[in-house]
């Protein structure tokens, strides 16, 4: 069963489905592990509805959708009648100190509704604030009073929603001089008092501690793993004293491992692949998706 | 795992709207609040603040930036900042490619930012960002503002009719099977993807032009009136004659059939049946007209 009830790719077995079962932390609301999938992008449109291939979902950024009555919506309709579809945001603005927007959420609740999202995922970050937005994903700061801020507003959130919100956890270039705890315990802290869950993005983890010297390693093993209701990995460019998350790109081995990480400690998660800047032909992002798949099996093995 | 089981799980699911307390900032946490708004205030405005204004802002770098490992804090800034034109002026080549053409790579990017300066994104979509775009070229100085502001309020249109909602169009056969007795009495309304526009200069062509990646023709002044429609999903345009115009424009403002075809006849006495019959068949295979 794909996310609300929508069927099963058509193309049979789901990708990761020969994996073996693992020891692994069920996330807190026993949400499926729904393989592996791919973000939705304009370019690969017509090669989906021409070939229908083998994903076992597609994301799709909202805001390309929310508010359009135009060919999006119309494209979207037609896959999501064959594949489960993930919505994932980057307008929510969840640390802004801006009154919360809810013309936004109501647009958003309404795109829940025809794809029957289970939950809705975005960002733990700000946009802007004093009504502008930047449309970056700008870091909170780690401090005792913005965890206490956030917390407030995914509450208020998920009250209007009424589905769990699943935050992602950024790729940051700077560090507040007020950070009182790690990112991790921040995430850690806000799911427990909120509710809400944990997209972690395996390759924002690496970015974010390659810019900031601590060990993605200890972040995978901190994190608490039944919050984590799924992941992202994605290409970067490393411009050697810092690295962009770019989206543009193979994933590295490094990432891979931290992966392969996530999967032995936490167990298997619903991952998709993010590729979004010189978008190449879709059997490339594809290939990314399928090497995600082949991530589990070496864990397999060992726990066998 | 049952979707409903998962839903009724996530105990934060208690109020169907946000009610006001929700919302409201406890006295303790007032002075946290304000603290972090600060904070965040000067974040935005070292990322989007006009270079003249940068030394001022970048002063506070060492009261909200962590000095660590690796890269110094105004470097890290830098990356935020430096981001920020690249999106700006990225959106609004999508939306604008015949200005930006026009305009040439670095008149447009530096053009954009100061028109960012002046309307900066409000909302959660960048789609609004170009709403007051042409506007805003015709209070430059550009030699060919007139052109750009043509040329930009066209680009405006095609960008807002790809999103409008769909509605049933009119069909040929229906359009063809209007009793001629009802013509006093009705109405044709434009369906939201059908828009009419008029120009000073031919400004269609030049974005077929650009976006052929042919070498557009300089800019003259010659009236050019277009009508935008999306039909199956595409978007479409064509060139219409001064007549199609003139009662096109008529039906699109509420004029019934009947008096919209007697003031096209008045004024173009040499428009026939045959050519009514032609267009308004053509019309209705564009659908561009509700049903």
């Amino acid at each position: 069963m794909g996310v609300g009830g929508a069927p099963i790719p058509p193309a049979g077995q789901k990708l990761g489905s020969e994996q073996a079962s693992v020891m692994s932390i069920p996330n807190k609301w026993g949400f499926p592990d729904l393989g592996f999938g791919m973000g939705l992008r304009t370019v690969h449109y017509s090669h989906i509805l021409q070939n229908w291939p083998k994903v076992d979902f597609f994301e799709i950024i909202v805001e390309n959708y929310m508010g359009s009555g135009g060919r999006p919506i119309y494209m979207l309709e037609q896959i999501a009648e064959r594949y489960p579809v993930l919505l994932h945001g980057v307008s929510l603005s969840v640390g802004s100190t801006d009154p919360v927007d809810f013309e936004y959420l109501r647009l958003l609740k309404n795109l829940m509704g025809l794809v029957k999202a289970r939950w809705v995922s975005d960002h733990l970050c700000w946009t802007g604030i004093l009504g502008r937005n930047t449309h970056d994903l700008l870091p909170m700061p780690l401090t005792q009073e913005s965890f206490e801020h956030v917390a407030r507003r995914v509450k208020v959130i998920q009250d209007f929603l009424e589905v769990p919100l699943v935050l992602e956890n950024p790729s940051t270039y700077l560090e507040w001089a007020q950070d009182q705890m790690t990112e991790w315990d921040f995430l850690n802290a806000l799911t427990a008092e909120t509710d809400c869950g944990l997209l972690l993005d395996v390759n924002n983890v690496y970015v974010s501690s390659y810019n900031h010297g601590f060990s993605a390693a200890e972040y995978i093993e901190k994190i608490n793993g039944e919050r984590v209701v799924y992941h992202h990995l994605s290409g970067h460019t490393n411009n050697g004293t810092y690295i962009v998350d770019t989206h543009d790109d193979h994933v590295i081995d490094e990432v891979w491992a931290l992966y392969t990480q996530c999967y032995q400690r936490i167990g298997g998660r619903t991952t998709m692949v993010e590729w979004d800047a010189e978008i190449p032909p879709f059997e490339v992002v594809h290939a990314e998706v399928l090497k995600a798949a082949q991530c589990r099996k070496p864990a397999v093995s060992k726990v066998g | 795992m049952a979707e409903r089981e998962v839903v009724s799980n996530a105990k934060a699911i208690v109020l169907p709207q946000p009610s006001p307390a929700a919302l409201a900032v406890a006295p303790d946490m007032a002075a946290a609040e304000q603290s972090l708004r600060e904070q965040q205030a000067w974040l935005q405005n070292v990322v989007t603040c006009v270079p003249d204004r940068l030394d001022q802002a970048m002063a506070r770098t060492p009261d909200y930036i962590k000095q660590g490992y690796g890269l110094d804090p105004e470097s890290r800034l830098w990356i935020y900042r430096g981001m920020f034109p690249m999106r700006m002026v990225e959106s609004m080549q999508v939306d604008f490619p015949g200005v930006a053409y026009a305009l040439g790579p670095d008149v447009f990017h530096e053009f954009v930012m100061s028109y960012v300066e002046e309307h900066p994104s409000s909302s959660w979509t960048l789609n609004h960002l170009g709403q007051h775009f042409p506007a805003f070229i015709a209070k430059s100085n550009f030699r060919y503002k007139n052109f750009l502001h043509d040329l930009a309020t066209l680009e405006l249109n095609l960008a807002q009719v790809f999103d409008e909602p769909e509605v049933t169009p009119l069909t040929p056969e229906a359009l063809q099977a209007l009793p001629p007795q009802e013509w006093d009495r009705l109405l044709l309304r434009p369906r939201p993807t059908s828009r009419l526009l008029k120009f000073a200069y031919p400004v269609s062509h030049f974005l077929f032009q650009v976006d052929n990646q042919l070498e557009p023709p300089r800019p003259a002044r010659n009236p050019q009136r277009v009508l935008i429609m999306r039909k199956g999903y595409q978007m479409n345009r064509v060139v219409l004659p001064e007549a199609g115009f003139f009662i096109l424009k008529d039906l699109f403002s509420g004029k019934k059939l009947a008096q919209a075809i007697d003031r096209l006849v008045r004024k173009f006495p040499q428009i026939g049946a045959e050519d009514l019959q032609r267009w308004f068949a053509q019309w209705g295979d564009w659908g561009i007209f509700q049903a």
